[in-house]
This record gives structure tokens, C-alpha cells and sequence, in this order.
């Protein structure tokens, strides 16, 4: 039986201790290294519950960001924080990157905050494998207000250019890149901007050695999944539980490919059963998947914390009735 | 029948909570301090919130919802169905408490009307506001692990809203709004989510008001003169007023709640500012068919800065209601 491997996706939930420190430090009331052990003290708490599900890889937690979109402040500049915008259908907003100047790295602080992850995880003993969180070009387009550009295709050859050179520092640290590109599925996006797609993501990704997990999640439009499996990457991340309906059409995509599959719902709290995971692990294989790699199917600030960690050990428990 | 000023001024619900409330209530969870004190120090709020609205000139006030921690957390909180897992964010540092539907939802008892009794009775104008959260704004930001499908949970929660209503009604209710800024979240909804709302108002007797806010106004445009509501009142003014030409080329022509107050912003807009925004919404609009109001609830500015911006808001309304009569308009519109 070919195994399958457990892969923990972007952020874990805050807990409102963590967020207070934040708050705490964001108005100046405790300093920097006071925040850092906060932050520290949160992802080696994380940690444990990786080691204990045996994940092959993972990410750090993001504890020190806000959400997906905020991590791209940490390694581009030109951009400023912006209001606040829904994140898809959830009740949860993101600060809009304002784009005042053109896009540059600024690699030094989010390697060093990568540095200071492995650091722990090598302290906790976690034989995962660390994955860095970048988000996808398309996805900045999507989620930004441009006030510098003028031509949308320009400002992702920019982001795309500069976040390489960060991630050729990156790839130092880390052993994964995950890349979140959710807005791949969005609608309204011009047939010229989604063209160019893949020669962005060969510029994202030229003369980057690292493994590469393509990350999407809530809702699958069938119509691009040409393009999604068309990109440079060694895994390609969907979320199944949204997508029951749709699994048909999208597993006409495995033959051949490595697959993540988001098998934890991050926008409910109701349990999966461990043996719906295993099905859906089981036909990726059967439909030809070389890899099937399973785990959170979105980042997880959407439930509560004590869901989250009752919902990655389901990991653990489809492992064992999978593999026996 | 009761009267208003022209262009009746009124808050969207919620107003910041006094700092020594905020400590009340933390001495209450700690058991330092019993029911009966929390209750005291909650009416108490509720007083010291009603003078603000008044000082400022509000003519349709609420208490500030100071009894409520959270607009979905207090009504599932007493309801039958629920149940509470912990905190989660809904950005930065800021956190609710999101519900879980595990059974089939019920109504237990009266959610609002000793809040409404108690408001009645400390208010300064018979024309008291009183909010509630609309069933798929309840449905929408609650995790569903025991119904079908998100509608199901809908259904059954606008039959308790109605009885809710109704008891409200009962109590001389006459100004209720319902709270639905998860209305336009999800455009395949839309269309039984109209039904879902006007199933929760079946029967009620009173000015009913919904509140919807900030979001993709596009997507519930169409379907907005199918409430059955007298008025719909919207953020508008985070939006620079753009929506009132999305209004206008789908008829909109019940009456609007026009947001003027900028509840996310620390810049207090002036009168004439907001004397020239009500003045550009009368383009669209008849100003017998508008009232004035924030974008949304003050809640999470500081007490000091929601005061300031109702005071502007009340000033500006006034300027605007000068110029209307100048323009031959009356004093006054009925309720």
C-alpha cells in the first residue's frame, strides 16, 4: 500500500493570549523581545502537536502575522498596510497591501523569523520537514490597491521578480516553500492577466532548488484547473471537503501528479470522520496521484483553537487506520 | 400617529461601553461581584448611554446594546441548539466567540424584551429603537454541524426570531431593525435569504428597519426592494456614497438609512461635511423617505470620539434640515 504523507498548511489559530501580547506590543506596552517569547512559547506549543501527528511537513504556525496577506509585508516593500477587506466569504478581514512605490525585497527580517522557526523545531526535536509561506502573484494582484502601476501585469512581474530573489535567500533555511494561491479560482480575472500565469510562476520559481506545494483552498472553479496543473510546481494543493461535489472533474487531474488534498474543513467545526479522509486519500491513488499529500484544507483562524488541534490529530488517527 | 424631525437622526445600535462597566463585567467573571450588581451596572450603562444619545440629539436612540457582548454570541447564548467552542479572530488582534448549531435551534424565552422594557422606560423620546440580529446573519456566522444546509438553519431561525418579534411588539416595541451585514455575503444566497428575512417579520406590527453594511452591495442590489421592511439603512459613507447610483438603477424606493459617519476612521467628520453628504444623498433620494445614521454601531470607537461624531452627525442633519426648508419641505415626517 503506498503511504500517504501529512502536510499542516499555513496558520494555526491565535490564542487570545498571543493576541493580547500583539496588541500589547502593537501600543507599546511590552517590547519586542517580550513579544518574541510569547511568539516563541505559541510555536513550540504547535510544534508538539506536529511531532505528535508525525506530519512530514509544516509550517511554522504564522503566529507572528496577522493572515496570509500581512506575511508579504515581511518580505516586500513598496507597499502599505491599507483598510480592511473581507477574505473571501468569511468573517474574517485582511489588511489591503496599498501599493505606493515599486515592489522590492527585503529579505532579512522573514529569513530571520524562518531562522528563528527552525531553531525551535530543531529544539522541540520535530523531524518535519518546514515549509516558508509566500503568497502567490496572482493572489497579491487580487487582494491589493495599486496607486503605483498602472498595468496589473506589471505590478505581478515586480512581485514576482523581487519575491524570487527573497526566496533564493529563503530556500537557505527551509526545506518546502508553500505557495497560497487562492485567488487562481477567482472570478473576473481578464483571460490576458491568466495567461500569464505560468511565465510568472517560471520567474517565481527560476533557479529555486526547494519543493514547491501549490496551495489552494475553498472554492474549485473546474474551468481553471487546466491552468493550475499546468504551473511549476512539485505539489499541487486543493481542498476536497469544500469540493465533494466536484471531485469527479478533478481527479481527471492526478495521473501522474503530486497532490495535497485538504481534507480538514477550516471553516467548520464539526469533525471529520477519519475514514472520509482515507477514501479520499485511497481514490487520489487510484486515480493515478504519484503523491497524495493530506492535511488542514485553508489556514486555520477560522475555528477555535481547541477545533484546530482536534481536527489535525484526526490526521494521525486516518494514518493509523490507513496504514494499519 | 407619532412624528419626527425631517431627516430623523438615529444610531445603527451599538455604542462604546463605559470603561468601568467593562470592569464590572470582569469582576462579575471572576465572581467578585453577583447578578444583581451586574445588572445594576448594565442598567446603569444603559442610562449613561442614553444621555450621550441625547445630549447629542438623537432622535431615535438605542441603549447601546451595553447588555450584549456580541450580536451573533448573545442570542445563541440563549438559545436552544447552541453551543460555544472559544474565540477565534476575525482580524488582527480582534476576536469573537463564534457559535456552533449541534441540534435543532428553539427558543427558550423572551431574548430582548427585559432589555427593551428597561430602554423604554430611561429613554427621552417614546421613539425608542430596538435591534436584533436578522436569522442569516445568526445562520451565517455560526459553524452548522447539525442541519442540512445553511438555509435549513436559516429557516428555523427566522421562526424564532418572528416569535422573538412578536413578544417585542407585545412589550410596545414600535421601531425594531433587524441586523443582516451578512446579507450580500454570498451571492447564490441571496434569493431565499430575502425569504429567510421576510419570513423572521411575518406578522409584525411595527416600523421595521434593516441594517446592512460593509461589503459587495452588487450582489443584494437587486433583490432589495423584495424585503419586507420600510427602510434599509447602509454604510455609506466608507464607500464615498457610490452605491446610492447602484440603488438608483435597481429602483430602490423604500426609505434609506444613510450612513454618514465613518465608524472605522478616528477623523471626526464636520457638519458641513455631513450636511453636504445628506445634501448629495437628496439627489437620489426624497427627504422624506431618508434618515441619518452612522455607518454602523460605535462599539469599537473610544467613547470620547463616538460622542464627537454624533454630535457632528446631529449638527450636520440640522444644517441640511435648513436648507430643506428653505426648499419649502416640512418641519416634520410621520413615523
Amino acid at each position: 500500500m503506498i503511504k500517504f504523507k501529512v502536510s499542516i498548511v499555513g496558520s494555526y489559530p491565535k490564542p487570545i493570549s498571543l493576541g493580547k501580547a500583539i496588541s500589547r506590543y502593537r501600543s507599546n506596552k511590552i517590547s519586542q523581545d517580550k513579544l518574541e517569547e510569547y511568539i516563541s512559547k505559541q510555536t513550540q506549543k504547535f510544534f508538539e502537536l506536529v511531532k505528535n501527528v508525525s506530519a512530514d511537513y509544516t509550517t511554522d504556525g504564522m503566529f507572528r502575522w496577522d493572515d496570509v496577506v500581512d506575511v508579504t509585508f515581511s518580505y516586500l516593500a513598496g507597499a502599505e498596510k491599507g483598510d480592511l477587506m473581507r477574505f473571501y466569504d468569511n468573517n474574517f478581514y485582511y489588511r489591503r497591501p496599498v501599493i505606493r512605490s515599486r515592489l522590492e525585497a527585503k529579505t532579512k527580517d522573514y529569513v530571520e523569523y524562518l531562522q528563528a522557526s527552525k531553531k525551535l523545531m530543531s529544539e522541540s526535536k520535530v523531524s518535519s520537514r518546514l515549509k516558508a509561506v509566500i503568497l502567490g502573484p496572482l493572489s497579491y494582484l487580487q487582494f491589493s490597491e495599486d496607486k503605483y502601476y498602472k498595468d496589473p501585469v506589471e505590478i505581478m512581474k515586480d512581485y514576482v521578480t523581487e519575491t524570487n530573489k527573497v526566496i533564493k535567500e529563503v530556500e537557505k533555511v527551509v526545506d518546502a516553500l508553500e505557495i497560497h494561491e487562492p485567488a487562481i479560482f477567482d472570478k473576473g480575472i481578464k483571460g490576458d492577466i491568466l495567461q500569464k500565469v505560468p511565465e510568472l510562476y517560471s520567474t517565481l520559481f527560476d533557479g529555486i532548488r526547494a519543493e514547491k506545494h501549490l496551495i489552494t483552498y475553498f472554492y474549485v472553479n473546474s474551468r481553471r484547473l487546466d491552468l493550475l496543473f499546468s504551473l511549476p510546481v512539485d505539489v499541487v494543493g486543493l481542498d476536497v471537503i469544500e469540493n465533494k461535489n466536484k471531485l469527479g472533474v478533478i481527479y481527471k487531474y492526478f495521473k501522474g501528479k503530486k497532490v495535497f488534498l485538504g481534507v480538514l474543513n477550516t471553516r467548520n467545526t464539526k469533525l471529520e470522520r477519519p475514514s472520509t479522509i482515507v477514501n479520499l486519500a485511497r481514490k487520489a491513488y487510484e486515480k493515478g496521484a504519484e503523491e497524495v499529500l493530506i492535511g488542514n484544507s485553508a489556514p486555520m483562524d477560522f475555528i477555535p483553537e481547541i477545533i484546530a488541534k482536534r481536527k489535525i490529530n484526526l490526521l494521525a488517527k486516518a494514518r493509523s487506520m490507513y496504514h494499519g | 400617529m407619532a412624528e419626527l424631525p425631517i431627516l430623523p437622526t438615529t444610531v445603527i445600535g451599538s455604542y462604546p461601553r463605559p470603561k468601568w462597566l467593562r470592569e464590572a463585567i470582569r469582576l462579575h467573571k471572576a465572581g467578585k461581584l453577583d447578578d444583581e450588581e451586574m445588572t445594576e451596572a448594565f442598567n446603569d450603562a444603559a442610562l449613561a448611554i442614553m444621555r450621550d444619545h441625547q445630549l447629542a440629539g438623537v432622535d431615535v436612540p438605542t441603549d447601546g446594546e451595553v447588555k450584549r457582548d456580541e450580536m451573533v454570541e448573545f442570542f445563541a447564548e440563549r438559545l436552544g441548539g447552541f453551543r460555544f467552542y472559544g474565540p477565534v479572530r476575525v482580524w488582527g488582534t480582534a476576536y469573537y466567540v463564534k457559535p456552533a448549531v449541534v441540534s435543532k435551534v428553539e427558543y427558550k424565552s423572551p431574548l430582548l424584551v427585559d432589555e427593551f422594557l428597561y430602554t423604554k422606560s430611561i429613554s427621552y423620546t417614546e421613539n425608542v429603537k430596538i435591534t436584533i440580529t436578522g436569522p442569516y446573519t445568526l445562520a451565517y456566522w455560526s459553524y452548522n454541524e447539525y442541519y442540512k444546509t445553511r438555509q435549513d438553519l436559516a429557516y428555523d431561525l427566522a421562526k424564532v426570531i418572528n416569535k422573538e418579534l412578536h413578544n417585542l411588539v407585545e412589550a410596545g416595541a414600535r421601531i425594531i431593525q433587524i441586523d443582516e451585514p451578512a446579507i450580500h455575503s454570498t451571492k447564490e444566497d441571496v434569493e431565499w435569504a430575502v425569504d429567510v428575512v421576510n419570513e423572521s417579520l411575518k406578522g409584525i406590527n411595527a416600523k421595521l428597519v434593516m441594517h446592512v453594511c460593509y461589503g459587495d452591495y452588487k450582489i443584494v442590489a437587486p433583490y432589495l426592494n423584495d424585503f419586507k421592511v420600510d427602510q434599509i439603512n447602509f454604510a455609506l459613507k466608507i464607500y464615498d456614497y457610490e452605491p446610492l447610483e447602484l440603488f438608483k438603477k435597481y429602483n430602490y424606493s423604500k426609505e434609506i438609512g444613510v450612513g454618514v459617519i465613518d465608524v472605522h476612521s478616528k477623523r471626526v467628520e464636520t457638519p458641513e461635511e455631513v450636511m453636504k453628504d445628506i445634501l448629495n444623498t437628496l439627489n437620489y433620494f426624497e427627504p422624506e423617505k431618508v434618515w441619518i445614521n452612522p455607518d454602523c454601531g460605535l462599539k469599537l470607537l473610544p467613547r470620547k470620539l463616538a460622542f464627537q461624531k454624533l454630535v457632528s452627525m446631529v449638527k450636520g442633519t440640522q444644517m441640511a434640515r435648513e436648507e430643506l426648508k428653505k426648499r419649502g419641505y416640512k418641519d416634520t415626517i410621520k413615523l
